[in-house]
């Protein structure tokens, strides 16, 4: 997949994930890697903006007697997950250019 | 790789890029939760470390992430407003000495336009002026000087009239450049649109 491509659309993964419930670093890898290929440094940098964007927020649990990061999703994230899954119309006029299927239009 | 061995690589690694320290900690933070939850779930620190690639590529991308003037930038926003407020007696005289160069070529087109007006307005005033006291002149006797003035109002009405394209012109001219001038000045302020 191109790789531009990818990444806008693992921002919204990140988010759709931590809307189902909070989760934590290697959680997120191994969920979205279910759908989509995603490593752990693919991950950092998008959480890391979510988070400078006021998308989620971080918080420590105790775990095995070390504090493990948890992230949770925030208004302002999933307001920006619905913008991503309202995009879903768009997405699919402008795939089915690219697969020529409008081209009798 | 042992776990230590891996963060002490990409602490090295970073630190040759000039990463920021806070940068560096908050990296080094997540990888080292990565590698426990991975050696949590049976992974041993070796696959744990190797799954995660190298270093030195890890710290190129975040490097890449930061962007050209991303040191800069975080460091920038970590500046405490104190260093804002201390160092007004520089920027502030800067920004003032810059607003008044604006004003002033603002000031300067608005002149420009206002010269040639008060021209024309003279000239309305020199036509009627010259009418009024010629007739009056001729009326109480003075039949030369009052036709000689007359004659000079007639003079100044015509340049009014000749003068009045060129100087319409002018005007448009005028208020075009400093309406152009004045979208460049507010685009100066404006905020890039970010379609992110």
């Amino acid at each position: 997949m191109d790789i531009q491509v990818k990444k806008g659309l693992l921002e919204a993964c990140v988010l759709a994930a931590l809307i189902r419930g909070d989760s934590y670093g290697y959680q997120l890898v191994k969920d979205i890697s279910n759908v989509v290929e995603m490593s752990e440094s693919t991950l950092y940098p998008i959480v890391k903006r979510l988070e400078a964007a006021g998308m989620l927020t971080v918080y420590s649990i105790e775990h095995n007697g070390r504090l493990r990061k948890y992230y949770r999703v925030t208004d302002s994230g999933r307001e920006r997950l619905r913008g991503h899954q309202a995009d879903w119309e768009n997405i699919q006029r402008i795939y089915r250019f690219i697969n020529q299927e409008d081209e009798n239009d | 790789m042992t776990k230590a061995e891996f963060l002490s690589s990409l602490r090295g690694e970073m630190s040759t890029l000039a990463i920021p320290k806070d940068e560096v900690d908050r990296s080094i933070l997540f990888y080292s939760e990565m590698i426990d939850d991975k050696t949590d779930e049976g992974l041993s620190e070796s696959e744990a470390t190797e799954s995660l690639g190298s270093p030195g590529q890890i710290a190129r991308e975040i490097r890449r992430g930061l962007g050209i003037g991303g040191c800069f930038r975080d460091k920038l926003s970590a500046l405490p407003k104190g260093l804002l407020i201390f160092g007004f007696p520089l920027w502030f005289p800067l920004l003032a000495a810059a607003a008044i160069v604006v004003m002033a070529m603002f000031l300067i087109l608005w002149a420009m336009m206002l010269l040639p007006a008060a021209v024309e307005f003279a000239l309305v005033a020199a036509t009627a002026a010259g009418i009024i006291g010629g007739v009056w002149a001729i009326s109480a006797g003075s039949l030369l000087s009052g036709l000689f003035t007359v004659g000079v109002a007639f003079i100044a009405g015509g340049m009014f009239f000749i003068l009045l394209a060129p100087v319409m012109k002018l005007a448009g001219w005028l208020a075009r450049t400093s309406l152009v001038l004045l979208k460049w000045t507010l685009n100066l302020f404006a905020k890039e649109e970010d379609d992110s």
